[in-house]
């Protein structure tokens, strides 16, 4: 089923003080962590970067099987890009059979560049694991937010993604049952040619895109009777709290960050 | 056809954390040409059910054997039929003949007797074939886009019919051309499983109860069976009809009805038979009743308000429920009510 992988995006229900952290922090973390790795560029730095990263997993009671779900996909794509590095590093050539050339270094090169990747990928899931998509969304718009004066519509751009991210379990529900009711009335999708397999699909997606704007109206309507008008003075029910555990996991991050930008210039 | 179902339950989401378990232990045989009603409330797994029954979902334990009697085994698919709850959500074709041709042509029926089978579709739910033929299924009301949507299972000439609440946000009128349709179909020799929540509906319509509470069978009986389970009823949070409550209020309050009467029409026969005996004396009168206490005038002949009665039953706040009298050694059995609603 779809529903199963959408319905909350990734996110894993456990308590622990990753899932405790502000989204916002974590968005941010999230990118530093990023840079950081790409500053690093011998392997004492990747070793310690893997540790961090595995010590966030741990903190974060994610379990590895949930954790390895998410990867499944994008192992397969750093795997290619180990192998597609080892064999077009240029340099001189250490070991050669037929047309096949391997450079000197493409080895360790090649996994320093499938080691970035996967820990970027990991961390990436990490912050979608602990962090439902409204705080997700939450977290952006507080980002934007010191944007306001350059006229980037922080409020709107959160309100949209919100508002997107709650229907997709609503209208996957209604795909289902709309699915289920044209299955119950014959339909095959999975019969015929490529055109009778489109064509097949128009009996699902007309009562979808009517349900669509069916409901699109519903909320404007209902939005509009409970007088919303954008995001100047409105308060929240769930308030993002910032805690002194934030500012320090921020700290410890940005000085990572910096203290790898510093190596990095003078040495 | 007959369906079988052996310790079958479904689990959603399985495997997951959010796995939740629908059904469990559901043992359960509907046979050719009956019709049932199933009640429950909403999350009891009556929608669930349905979908096991029809083939699209698989039971994640137990199993489903649909079958024909004499030839042994069924093709599921095309011999139930399923009207989803708000089945005109479903709508997508251009003009209403496209619409209820749809699942015919999917089963295989022959491209020259399609129209024959649309026609008699359309007629049977009261749709005029020459009227509604070439609109557009959007463009009619939410009671004849339900009409098409049933027409479109019925052109598949399904043996088994299933439908989940059918009369959901039907006015009375349309509600009861319902249940005329599916007492037709019946009598044709169809199968009907007819799910609702609406206990009314059930007692009028119904050979056969069965009541679900949190995913396993409660009750499953004649009307009779399930609705003399008045307290097991309660427990699952259902009420009897109110015909019945009526009934059994009445009797409970001391007259002589049989008090089995489960639909309003049996209910109304019940009250009939008693106004027009009341006046005969007791087969087997009680030679202990001493005579009534003296009466203050002809009008105020001991009576119980058919209203104070019908309002205890249901509940209406409208109508003022009055004490009860206590009954007292010696008193005769049907004493007037000082005061209260007694103008029948």
């Amino acid at each position: 089923m779809f529903k199963e992988k959408l319905l909350l995006g990734q996110y894993y229900p456990v308590e622990s003080p990753i899932h405790r952290l502000n989204a916002g922090c974590k968005i941010l973390i999230t990118i530093l962590y990023a840079i950081s790795l790409f500053l690093a560029n011998n392997w004492l730095c990747w070793g310690g970067l893997s540790i961090l990263c595995l010590a966030v997993i741990g903190m974060s009671r994610i379990p590895l099987r949930a954790l390895w779900r998410g990867l499944r996909v994008v192992a397969v794509f750093c795997l290619l890009a180990v192998i597609l590095n080892i064999f077009f590093y240029p340099g001189e050539t250490a070991w050669q059979w037929g047309f096949i050339s391997i450079s000197q270094g493409a080895f360790s090169h090649g996994l320093a560049i499938g080691l970035r990747l996967i820990l970027l990928v990991i961390f990436a899931s990490l912050l979608t694991l602990s962090t439902t998509p409204i705080q997700l969304t939450d977290g952006i718009e507080a980002l934007l937010r010191p944007l306001a004066p350059l006229h980037v519509p922080a409020h709107e751009i959160a309100m949209m993604m919100s508002i997107a991210l709650r229907f997709i379990p609503t209208l996957l529900d209604e795909f289902e049952r709309i699915r289920l009711a044209q299955r119950s009335r014959g339909a095959r999708l999975d019969q015929g040619n490529l055109i009778r397999r489109t064509l097949a699909l128009l009996p699902l997606l007309v009562p979808l895109f009517v349900a669509a704007f069916r409901r699109a109206e519903d909320l404007a309507q209902a939005m509009e009777a409970k007088c919303y008008r954008g995001g100047e003075g409105r308060t929240r029910w769930k308030q993002s709290t910032w805690k002194i555990w934030d500012t320090l996991a921020l700290g410890l991050f940005l000085l990572l960050f910096l203290g790898l930008l510093l190596l990095r210039i003078f040495f | 056809m007959q369906i079988e179902l052996q310790h079958v339950e479904y689990c959603y989401q399985e495997g997951s954390p959010f796995a939740r378990k629908a059904l469990q232990d559901i043992n359960l045989t509907i046979r050719s040409g009956e019709l049932i009603a199933m009640i429950g409330h909403g999350g009891s797994g009556k929608s669930t059910l349905s979908l096991l029954l029809s083939g699209l979902y698989k039971p994640s334990g137990g199993r489903i054997d649909t079958y024909d009697v004499k030839t042994g085994k069924e093709d599921t698919f095309r011999n139930i039929g399923l009207v989803f709850q708000y089945p005109e959500q479903q709508l997508f074709a251009e003009t209403v003949y496209e619409e209820v041709a749809f699942g015919a042509r999917n089963f295989g029926v022959p491209k020259d007797y399609l129209p024959i089978r649309v026609r008699k579709a359309l007629e049977q739910v009261g749709l005029d074939p020459e009227l509604f033929w070439d609109r557009s299924p959007f463009s009619l009301s939410g009671g004849q886009k339900r009409r098409v949507c049933i027409a479109g299972v019925l052109a598949v000439e399904p043996k088994m019919l299933i439908l989940d609440e059918p009369t959901a946000g039907m006015d009375e009128g349309g509600r009861r051309w319902m249940m005329e349709l599916v007492r037709k179909l019946n009598r044709e020799g169809r199968s009907i499983l007819w799910i609702t929540h609406n206990m009314r509906e059930a007692a009028e319509l119904a050979q056969r109860i069965i009541v679900l509470n949190k995913g396993s069978i409660l009750l499953d009986g004649t009307p009779e069976e399930v609705f003399a389970q008045e307290e097991l009823l309660a427990q699952a949070g259902l009420e009897i009809p109110q015909a019945a409550s009526v009934v059994r209020e009445l009797k409970r309050r001391g007259l002589p009805l049989p008090g089995a009467a489960i639909s309003v029409e049996q209910a109304a026969e019940e009250i009939a038979d008693y106004l027009a005996h009341k006046d005969e004396p007791p087969m087997e009168p009680e030679p202990e009743i001493p005579e009534p206490a003296p009466l203050e005038d002809e009008e105020a002949e001991p009576e119980i308000s058919l209203e104070s009665v019908l309002a205890a039953a249901t509940k209406d706040p409208a109508f003022p429920v009055p004490e009860p009298e206590k009954a007292v050694e010696g008193e005769p059995r049907f004493t007037p009510w000082q005061g209260g609603a007694s103008d029948v």
